[in-house]
C-alpha cells in the first residue's frame, strides 16, 4: 500500500513539474503559421458551434474541442479576445496529463520504470517545446499513450471496459490527425511480431468479441468528432478522401522534404554555432538499453513486462523507420517515435543499473550520472521553450514566426486609429505565395483586410503590406502617394514591407512623436 | 578685261571676302542656347569596392531600397562642374570621437578604418563650407562602405546660413518617423557601397552643405563619414 501511495505521490509531483516547465511565458512566442490557421479554424466552433472537416488541410477537430472548454473557462467572450497563451493552454494541459496514463502501465514498465518514463516525458525538450504549440501532435501522442495504456490493462485483465477505452483512444487518434495510419501500421507490425513470438508459449484468449467492440467504439468516437457531433455527415468520406492529397504531399512536395536521418539527427545531436548543443541522446541511449534488455528477456524482468518491452521496441523501430522513409517531414512528428523511445527508456534505465555489479559503488554512480543527464535534459527543455523559442539554432524551431509580426500589427492598428474608418480601414496584403500566415490571425481585429498572391489591379488602400518581390512594381505605382515605412520579418528570410498613404503616415508620426526640441550632438 | 571676266573676278573676290569675314562674324554672335547648356558626364571617381554587390538579407526595421546590382548611371552635368568640397573646411555638431573632420573632404574615399571620421552616437551632423555661394548639382556621400551597412536618418540640407535656420533646402531625407525633427522624410534608406549616395541638388545656390545621420546597422552606434563631394559651379562674384 505504501509503495502504491509513494508511486502516486511521485507521479503527482512529476505532473506538477511537467506543468511548471510548460506554462511560463506561454504567450511570448508568436504564433507559428500552423497554430494560427488552427486558431482561425477554431472560430467556426467558437462562434457557431460548427465544424466542417477539410480533407486538404487542418487535420481533425480534437484540438479545437480541447481548446473550447479552456477558452470558456478563461472567460473569453469574443473570438478575437482569445490570445496565443489561451490556445496553447489546451495542449499544455493535454501534454501534462498524458503522464497519468503511465500509472496504468506501472506493471508493464515497473513502478520505477514508469516514474523514469514520466520524468523523461516531463523534461524531454521536444515534448515540452511542442506541448506549447497549438497543433495536433501532442494530442495524437496523448491518445496513442492512452491506447497503449488501456490496451495493456485489457491484456492484463481481459475486461471489456478497457477494450472500449482503448477503442475510444484509437477513435480520438483518428479524429486528431491523418498520420494515425502510420501509428496503426507500426502497431500492427509490433503486434504481429510479439504474437508470433508468444504464440508457442501461451494460449490465446478469445479476444475477438472485445476487439470488435473496441473497433466499433473507435469508429463511433471518430465519426462523432469528425462530423462535428453529426452536423456534417460527409466528413467520414472526406476523411478517407484526405489521404489522396496527404499522400501526394508526402512524396511530391519539396517544401518539407528532408533526408531520412532528419528525426534521428535532431534527437541525437544538433549544434548550430555559436549556439548550444541540443541532444536527447540520453533517451535514445536508454531506449536502446531497454530494447536490448526486453528482447533478451532479462532475468530480472517479469515475462509480461519483457513482452511489452519487445512490443514497444518493434513499434518504436517501425514508427521511426516509417516516418524516416517519408520525404515530407515536420519536426513535431518526432513525438510519436520519441514516445516509443521514452517507454523503452524507463525500463532501460533500470536494466542498465541492474546490469552493473554491486561493487565499487557502480550503481549509485550510474544513477547519479543518469540523474545529472536528465537534469541537463530539463535545462535544454527550459532553454528551448524560453530563451531559444524562436531561435533557428534550436532544432525544434521550424518556420517560426518572428516577433516582428507583432510590430506589423501594432503599426497597422495604430494607423487605423488615425484613419477615419478606424478598424474598417482597408489593408491590402500582397504576398508572393500563400504562406502569409499568421498575419490574418494577427490582423483579426481589422475588418477590411484583403489578401493577394499577385499584384491587384487597384491599390487604393491606405495601407499595403507586400513581399519584397513587389517592391519595384509598388514603387512605380505608389511612390507619389505612399511611403514605404519599413521591412518587417515574418519568418527567417521572409520579409514584408509596409506602405502607408503619406498624409496618414504624417498624422501617425505627429501623433506618436509630437514636435519636440531637436537634440543634436548629445 | 572682258565683261564676263570682270564679273567672274568680282564674284570670286566677294567669296574670298566672305571666307575671311565669316569666322569673325560667327565669333561675335552670342552663343546659342544649346551650346550654353552643354553637358558632360559628372566628374566623379569611385573608390575600390571591398564587397561585391549588395547583401541579400535586408535588415528588418529599415526601409532599404532594392538595387539591381548594376553600376549606377553617370548623370550629365553642365560643363565646368567640379567637386567644390575638396579640402574645404568641415565642422560638426560635436567634436569627433575619433580621427579628424578633414577626412570628410580630403579626397580619400577608400574603404579603410582610417579614412572615415567617427562621430559619437545619436543624431550628429557634419557641415562643409564651400567658401562662397555655388550652384550645386549633386552631393555624393560615402558614410562607411567597408561593410554594406544602412545609415539611419540621413538628411542632407543646403543653405547660405551657416546656422541652417534660414533658407534651408532639404535635398535628401530618409528620416521617415521624423525622429530628427526636421520633417518626415520621403526618401528610402539604402546600403552603403563604394558608389556612395549621389543626391541631385537641381542647381540650388548655397554655400553650406549639412549632412545629418543617426548611427547605422553597423556593430557599433557611431556615425561615420568617409567622404563628401559637392559637385557644382562657383557662382560669379
Amino acid at each position: 500500500m505504501m509503495r502504491r501511495f509513494a508511486f502516486a505521490g511521485a507521479l503527482a509531483l512529476l505532473v506538477a513539474g511537467a506543468l511548471a516547465i510548460r506554462v511560463p511565458n506561454l504567450g511570448d512566442r508568436p504564433f507559428h503559421g500552423d497554430e494560427s490557421v488552427h486558431a482561425a479554424k477554431f472560430r467556426d466552433i467558437w462562434e457557431r458551434g460548427e465544424y466542417i472537416y477539410d480533407p486538404y488541410e487542418f487535420h481533425g477537430p480534437t484540438l479545437y474541442y480541447a481548446a473550447l472548454p479552456v477558452a470558456k473557462a478563461l472567460g473569453r467572450e469574443h473570438w478575437a479576445d482569445i490570445g496565443e497563451a489561451d490556445y496553447r493552454l489546451a495542449t499544455v494541459i493535454v501534454g501534462t496529463l498524458l503522464l497519468l496514463f503511465l500509472a496504468l502501465m506501472r506493471d508493464a514498465l515497473g513502478r520505477r520504470g514508469a516514474l523514469v518514463c514520466a520524468l523523461l516525458l516531463a523534461l524531454s525538450p521536444a515534448f515540452v517545446y511542442y506541448s506549447r504549440h497549438f497543433i495536433q501532435e501532442t494530442l495524437l501522442v496523448a491518445f496513442t499513450l492512452g491506447l497503449f495504456a488501456c490496451g495493456w490493462r485489457w491484456t492484463r485483465s481481459g475486461r471489456l471496459g478497457w477494450a472500449i477505452a482503448a477503442g475510444a483512444s484509437a477513435g480520438m487518434m483518428v479524429a486528431t490527425k491523418e498520420t494515425v495510419v502510420l501509428t496503426f501500421a507500426a502497431l500492427c507490425i509490433a503486434l504481429a511480431v510479439v504474437w508470433f513470438r508468444q504464440r508457442a508459449k501461451r494460449a490465446v484468449r478469445p479476444w475477438r468479441g472485445h476487439a470488435a467492440l473496441a473497433a466499433v467504439t473507435a469508429l463511433v468516437v471518430a465519426v462523432t468528432f469528425l462530423t462535428g457531433f453529426f452536423s456534417n455527415l460527409a466528413a467520414p468520406v472526406d476523411y478517407l478522401r484526405s489521404y489522396l492529397p496527404w499522400g501526394m504531399r508526402a512524396h511530391a512536395t519539396e517544401l518539407h522534404a528532408h533526408p531520412w536521418s532528419y528525426y534521428l539527427a535532431m534527437l541525437l545531436w544538433t549544434h548550430r554555432a555559436p549556439g548550444p548543443v541540443w541532444s536527447e541522446a540520453l533517451i535514445v541511449g536508454l531506449a536502446l538499453a531497454g530494447g536490448v534488455a526486453c528482447w533478451r528477456g532479462a532475468s530480472a524482468m517479469a515475462p509480461e513486462r519483457a513482452a511489452f518491452g519487445r512490443f514497444m521496441a518493434v513499434f518504436t523501430i517501425a514508427i521511426t523507420a516509417i516516418y524516416s522513409a517519408i520525404p515530407y517531414k515536420t519536426p513535431w512528428c518526432v513525438l510519436t517515435p520519441l514516445l516509443g523511445m521514452v517507454l523503452l527508456a524507463g525500463p532501460g534505465a533500470l536494466a542498465l543499473v541492474a546490469a552493473l555489479p554491486r561493487r565499487f559503488l557502480l550503481r549509485p554512480v550510474a544513477v547519479t550520472i543518469v540523474a545529472a543527464l536528465t537534469a541537463q535534459l530539463g535545462w535544454q527543455a527550459w532553454r528551448s521553450s524560453q530563451q531559444y523559442a524562436t531561435d533557428t539554432r534550436n532544432p525544434y524551431v521550424y518556420a517560426q514566426t518572428m516577433a516582428d509580426v507583432r510590430g506589423i500589427v501594432a503599426r497597422v492598428e495604430e494607423l487605423a486609429r488615425e484613419h477615419p474608418d478606424r478598424m474598417a480601414m482597408v489593408v491590402k496584403v500582397i504576398s508572393e505565395d500563400a504562406y502569409y500566415w499568421p498575419l490574418p490571425w494577427y490582423l483579426r481585429r481589422m475588418h477590411n483586410v484583403g489578401y493577394w498572391t499577385e499584384m491587384p489591379e487597384t491599390l487604393d488602400a491606405p495601407v499595403v503590406i507586400a513581399s519584397p518581390r513587389f517592391d519595384e512594381a509598388l514603387t512605380a505605382r505608389l511612390e507619389a502617394t505612399h511611403l514605404m515605412t519599413g521591412f518587417f520579418v515574418l519568418r527567417p528570410h521572409v520579409l514584408l514591407q509596409v506602405w502607408v498613404d503619406f498624409p496618414l503616415w504624417s498624422r501617425y508620426v505627429e501623433k506618436r512623436s509630437p514636435r519636440r526640441p531637436v537634440r543634436i550632438g548629445e | 578685261m572682258s565683261r564676263s571676266t570682270f564679273r567672274a573676278s568680282r564674284w570670286l573676290g566677294a567669296g574670298l571676302a566672305w571666307l575671311l569675314v565669316a569666322p569673325a562674324t560667327v565669333a561675335l554672335i552670342p552663343e546659342p542656347a544649346a551650346a550654353q547648356g552643354e553637358t558632360v558626364p559628372l566628374p566623379i571617381t569611385l573608390p575600390r569596392p571591398v564587397f561585391p554587390g549588395t547583401p541579400r538579407d535586408i535588415p528588418a526595421g529599415t526601409s532599404v531600397e532594392r538595387t539591381d546590382g548594376r553600376p549606377r548611371a553617370i548623370p550629365q552635368v553642365p560643363r565646368g562642374t567640379v567637386n567644390l568640397a575638396l579640402n574645404r573646411k568641415v565642422t560638426s555638431s560635436r567634436a569627433p570621437f575619433a580621427f579628424s573632420l578633414d577626412l570628410v573632404t580630403d579626397g580619400n574615399k577608400e574603404a579603410r578604418e582610417t579614412t572615415a571620421v567617427e562621430l559619437r552616437p545619436g543624431l550628429q551632423w557634419v557641415q562643409i563650407d564651400l567658401g562662397a555661394v555655388a550652384t550645386i548639382h549633386y552631393v555624393c556621400v560615402w558614410h562607411y562602405h567597408l561593410e554594406p551597412v544602412v545609415v539611419r536618418d540621413v538628411i542632407v540640407q543646403l543653405s547660405n546660413d551657416p546656422t541652417f535656420l534660414d533658407g534651408v533646402t532639404t535635398i535628401f531625407n530618409n528620416d521617415q518617423d521624423n525622429s530628427a525633427g526636421l520633417g518626415v522624410g520621403r526618401d528610402r534608406e539604402y546600403f552603403e557601397t563604394s558608389e556612395g549616395r549621389l543626391i541631385p541638388a537641381r542647381g540650388v545656390k548655397a554655400r553650406y552643405v549639412r549632412l545629418y545621420s543617426r548611427g547605422s546597422t553597423f556593430k557599433d552606434p557611431l556615425n561615420r563619414y568617409t567622404e563628401v563631394e559637392v559637385f557644382g559651379q562657383q557662382s560669379a562674384p
